[in-house]
């Protein structure tokens, strides 16, 4: 039997091709995605634990009760400053006194910008810039040319910033860095960084700037220090902190390490884990491609079974010849999926190395326990998708070889229908439950239901679908009526065939209401609470302070408020809290904040809480809430309940009140709004404008454009959406194909038929192109009904989390429609040439 | 290895509608040389109803498939209705089966999906040509088949299924048609009817049949029967009967080999 297995599969590969070609694509999807992030981790972590090299580290207490966000140790403390206490500047000399170590400086990092000769910051496109006072003792940065800062306002950079910035050793530039203004610095040296910076750019300050620009006040988040040589580091971390009592934290530099390692791994985790998920939805789709593969397999070669069954094979040897088949077919898929997979990814580094970001420093390759989990899934997956109609053929009677042939009747459908018409109504049953208790979960498994169910009652509505689509093609003679019959006769083989497109519409469908919808919402938040007539932002989100000045500066200004975004937190409370600020005169004039009780602050005491937190902890106006301060903790009186989703933040307070919570080097500028003098909108932005000249990357936008400009995010999100759900749509094309290939082999006969009763090779790819096209849209209407309704009920459900309006973009629903017009007409001309090519004779004459 | 030496049939008595002149189709070449049919020289009558009869491999089928544009000679010429096709290309092959040559094959002669009067109309629907209704009532009421129109050919025995066929075969008043084994697989009672059906078309109609056949039943029907051997044709019967058809067939048979 085996050896009948493996020439069976040797003689007809071609019919297993298709089937490969869509385990290949899923797996490699699947171990492309594991390889890459595998890649990142590396590549981040080696980042991460070369910049975090010294042996010892003093950090502040966390603050009482908080949660560690994980944002321990490198520089900056995480992308919004850890929730510790701050420490003060001069205790490094205190711990450079301690026995056993050799050198010991506060990590001073932060935003900084160089600005080029032609006026403008120097960036590396949409990465941010940072500024640091590196130490020699650390090694991270060799000066190639030149030395590293030592003096006073003096700064390094690297050899791409340095050419980009059209300077040269020992001319002078000027630098933004921190809270400091804008200086002159002179250029003393061109440094190579030993670890790749994953096109960051990073300029080497002195440390006079270091401190002005990021320990204005005297404190900062961490102390580095170095042992001496031959000591042992946990010694010298148990002096240390002996040393300096229990106000402060001493950890070991491998400490630091495993902490941003783990950090890493559960921010790739979570990208792993949306990415796996679109890669499991391929394979699913692929399963469909297998199952439809097979049972027509099984059923042209019904009369082989039956002759092996009449010569005495067991149904558990068929079962197993073919279960072997369907099983080699995912080894070999997802063998060759692995590799391509890997060499993908190989190609990515490449070209990204190419782009001048830097990944080259890590080898590309896939955890070991990870192929084998690939290799093992498909092979699952395949082996479960082919047991249903493997099952079938090892059931056939052995008399079945006597009989001649016969049009055969279907299978009834009844039980079938049944069981997914259930399903199918406990899944709108549950939409409707999720809608009315606004539950997203419940959703969920009500839109699994509800397209299984569609699924599985397909073949029963397909008739109808397909007869009315066809029906302007009756007139067509005698292409129309052929193609149509071909199609409407076996209504579960073309179901079969489309549900794999019906999957990938779905969602598409799905993506594209979401998006239309976030876009329409975005706007219509931006419209309500925008008042002011310009807002300065960045696409990038790095506002770097040194603008505020500049902006102030403007005279066509005629208010203005800077907003920014923060932590705190707050001792009635275990998370950390979100905080965004406004000046107490723009909040209803600049910026509008819907209520839903209560009123605006009138006093810096007083501040709002988000609907959902005031809900959590049971607040109402006139309460008050605790939050830890820069100089000890506060009460603030609770003024009104805020139900907006322009700040999304916990809590929004007064500027001053912002100020006395957050440090400075750990608030983040979000945007300035700004209203023009008598009125002059265009005045002021050309003002504005000129003011922010030397920021390219700072935009100036009314409420209007901003709005777009967050539909632009919006719809790049999109298009990565898209090109995942691509996949699993190739694969969708890939079945079509697939069973028209194996459809023109099954109807060989037929096909000799009318062609010797005088249709031309014309005529009959005609009849295959519109088979193929019919079966396509109606893969995708059944697909977009799915997707359209499902995705209807969102708005509903997460209104209060910013989707509020419904969109339907039924443009491009039109364009997805005529794609898959486009798609069915490709995905025949294969099966169309292979029909066209049988010779009339052997066709009619063929056993 | 044939004992007889190929003969050339008397020329029909009523006009050829296909002639074959030095008809040579050879497979293969060098050890795996067959010679399938071997410098035929034969005409088909117009208004005759034609058997061809032979055991396997002599080449009967592929006469008629040469004849029918079905499949193209190594040498020689081969003309239907005033047409040469021995050298048409096969989209004029196409146009030529499609408007003058009827088809009527040993089984799947029908296309599932296509109801027994859409069936029937098929070449014509290939062809965008009008349907005669007159033509169409002749011919569904000579095979009686008028109350199954709408049925699809799952739903009609195998004897229906091959009267369709032949309603198809000559709804287009075609010049000749092709039968290739119509009653092989067809119980005696349903043979006789669609045997008796094209012989009627023949008598009443003045069509042209050429049918293949193995079956002495059969060939009793035809006007003239052609005995091929080894790729020639050895022989030929007129006006035959059932008994003189056995005749010619013990006549034509190989010489028991010597037993031990």
């Amino acid at each position: 039997m085996l050896r009948l297995t493996l020439r069976d599969v040797r003689t007809h590969w071609v019919r297993f091709i298709l089937s490969i070609l869509a385990v290949f694509l899923a797996t490699a999807f699947v171990s492309g995605t594991f390889t890459l992030t595998r890649l990142l981790g590396n590549t981040i972590d080696q980042l991460n634990t070369s910049v975090a090299s010294a042996d010892v580290y003093v950090r502040g207490l966390e603050a009482e009760g908080t949660a560690d966000d994980g944002g321990g140790g490198g520089p900056g403390g995480g992308p919004f400053g850890s929730s510790r206490d701050l420490l003060d500047i001069a205790l490094a000399e205190e711990i450079a006194q301690v026995d056993g170590v050799a050198a010991a400086q506060p990590e001073l990092f932060g935003i900084a910008y160089v600005v080029g000769s032609d006026g403008l910051a120097v960036t590396n496109s949409q990465a941010p810039s940072f500024g640091w006072a590196l130490w020699e003792e650390l090694g991270l940065a060799t000066a190639l040319d030149g030395r590293l800062p030592t003096g006073e306002r003096e700064i390094a950079l690297d050899t791409p910033t340095l050419e980009k910035s059209g300077y040269e050793i020992g001319d002078t530039a000027q630098v933004s860095a921190g809270q400091l203004p804008p200086v002159d610095v002179t250029i003393v040296g061109e440094v190579e960084y030993s670890v790749p910076l994953l096109g960051a750019t990073i300029l080497v300050v002195s440390q006079d700037i270091a401190r002005e620009a990021f320990a204005p006040d005297g404190t900062v988040s961490q102390v580095a220090a170095m042992a001496e040589e031959g000591a042992d580091p946990e010694q010298v971390t148990a002096d240390v902190q002996a040393a300096l009592g229990d106000g402060v934290e001493v950890v070991t530099g491998e400490e630091i390490r495993e902490e941003q390692r783990t950090a890493t791994e559960q921010a790739l985790g979570f990208v792993e884990t949306i990415i796996l998920v679109f890669a499991l939805i391929a394979l699913f789709v692929g399963s469909f491609l297998i199952l439809n593969t097979f049972a027509m397999l099984v059923r042209q070669r019904q009369r082989e079974f039956a002759l092996l069954r009449a010569i005495g094979a067991s149904p558990g040897q068929v079962l197993g010849t073919l279960l072997a088949q369907a099983a080699l077919i995912g080894l070999v898929g997802a063998s060759l999926g692995i590799a391509g997979g890997v060499a993908l990814v190989v190609g990515l580094q490449r070209l990204l190395v190419a782009l001048g970001i830097d990944f080259s420093g890590t080898a590309v390759s896939l955890p070991v326990d990870r192929a084998v989990l690939v290799v093992v899934a498909a092979v699952v997956v395949t082996s479960l998708a082919a047991v249903i109609p493997a099952r079938d053929a090892a059931e056939t009677a052995p008399v079945e070889a006597m009989r001649p042939e016969n049009p055969r009747a279907e299978k009834s459908l009844v039980l079938r229908a049944i069981i997914s018409g259930v399903i199918l109504l406990g899944g709108i049953g549950a939409v409707v439950y999720a809608v009315r208790e606004l539950s997203g979960p419940v959703l969920g498994v009500g839109a699994f239901a509800v397209l299984l169910g569609v699924l599985g009652m397909a073949p029963v509505f397909a008739p109808a679908v397909l007869g009315t689509l066809a029906l302007p093609l009756n007139g067509i003679r005698p292409v129309g009526r052929l193609a149509r019959g071909n199609v409407v006769r076996n209504p579960r083989r073309t179901a079969a065939t489309a549900a794999a497109l019906t999957i990938g519409m779905a969602l598409v469908s799905v993506a594209a209401v979401v998006a239309s919808s976030a876009t329409a919402s975005t706007r219509s938040i931006v419209e309500d609470q925008v008042n002011a007539d310009l807002v300065v932002t960045s696409a990038t989100s790095f506002l770097p302070e040194q603008i505020v000045p500049l902006v102030e500066g403007v005279e066509s200004v005629e208010q203005l408020a800077v907003t920014r975004f923060g932590f705190g937190n707050s001792p009635d409370l275990d998370d950390a809290i979100s905080m965004a600020d406004l000046p107490l005169d723009a909040m209803g004039t600049l910026y509008e904040i819907p209520l839903e009780a209560g009123e605006l602050p009138q006093t810096a005491e007083e501040i709002l809480v988000q609907l959902e937190v005031a809900e959590d902890l049971g607040l109402e106006p006139g309460d008050d809430l605790g939050i830890t301060t820069l100089t000890g903790s506060e009460r603030y009186t609770v003024a009104g309940i805020a139900n907006e989703q322009f700040f999304g933040t916990d809590v929004i307070v007064a500027t001053e009140t912002f100020d006395a919570i957050v440090a400075p080097d750990r608030a983040r500028l979000t945007g300035i709004g700004l209203t023009a003098r008598d009125g002059d909108v265009e005045a002021l932005r050309a003002d504005l404008a000129e003011a922010v000249r030397a920021f390219p990357f700072v935009s100036v936008l009314t409420g209007d454009e901003l709005g777009d400009a967050i539909a632009d995010q919006v719809n790049t999100l999109m298009a990565v959406l898209y090109a995942m759900l691509g996949l699993s749509l190739v694969i969708a094309v890939l079945s079509i194909v697939n069973t028209l290939a194996l459809a023109v082999i099954e109807r060989t006969r037929e096909i000799g038929l009318m062609r010797a009763v005088g249709l031309g090779r014309g005529q009959l790819g005609m009849v295959i192109t519109v088979e193929s096209v019919l079966t396509a849209l109606f893969g995708t209407l059944t697909g977009m009904v799915i997707g359209v309704s499902l995705a209807s009920t969102l708005p509903t459900i997460f209104k209060d989390d910013g989707l509020r309006i419904l969109d339907i973009p039924w443009g491009q629903l039109l364009i997805m429609l005529g794609l898959t017009v486009v798609i069915g007409v490709l995905a025949a001309i294969w099966p169309a040439i292979r029909a066209a090519r049988l010779p009339v004779l052997d066709a009619v004459s063929s056993e | 290895m044939g004992r007889h030496a190929a003969t050339t049939p008397a020329a029909p008595s009523t006009g050829a509608v296909a002639t074959a002149t030095n008809l040579s189709k050879i497979y293969g070449s060098g050890e795996t040389r067959v010679v399938a049919l071997d410098d035929v020289d034969v005409a088909f009558g117009r208004g005759e109803f034609t058997a061809i009869m032979g055991p396997s491999g002599s080449g009967k089928s592929t006469l008629m498939h040469c004849m029918a544009g079905l499949d193209s000679p190594t040498s020689g010429q081969i003309v239907v209705d005033g047409l040469d096709i021995s050298h048409m290309s096969q989209r004029e092959l196409t146009r030529v089966r499609r408007t003058r040559i009827g088809f009527v094959f040993q089984a799947y002669n029908l296309i599932p999906t296509l109801t027994a009067a859409e069936n029937i109309t098929l070449p014509l629907d290939i062809a965008r040509a009008d349907v005669d209704r007159s033509r169409f009532d002749q011919v569904v009421d000579a095979v009686g088949l008028r109350d199954r129109l709408h049925h699809r050919p799952s739903e009609l025995s195998g004897g229906q299924q091959q009267r369709v066929a032949c309603a198809r075969a000559l709804v287009g008043n075609p010049s000749v048609v092709f039968a290739d084994e119509p009653t092989g697989n067809l119980d005696s009672r349903a043979a006789a009817e669609v045997l008796g059906f094209l012989r009627r078309s023949v008598d009443e109609l003045g069509q042209s049949v050429v049918m293949v056949t193995h079956e002495a039943t059969a060939a009793a029907y035809a006007d003239r029967i052609l005995f091929l051997a080894d790729g020639r044709i050895v022989h030929e019967l007129l006006e035959p009967t059932h008994d003189s058809v056995l005749a010619a067939l013990a006549d034509l048979a190989p010489a028991p080999a010597e037993v031990r």
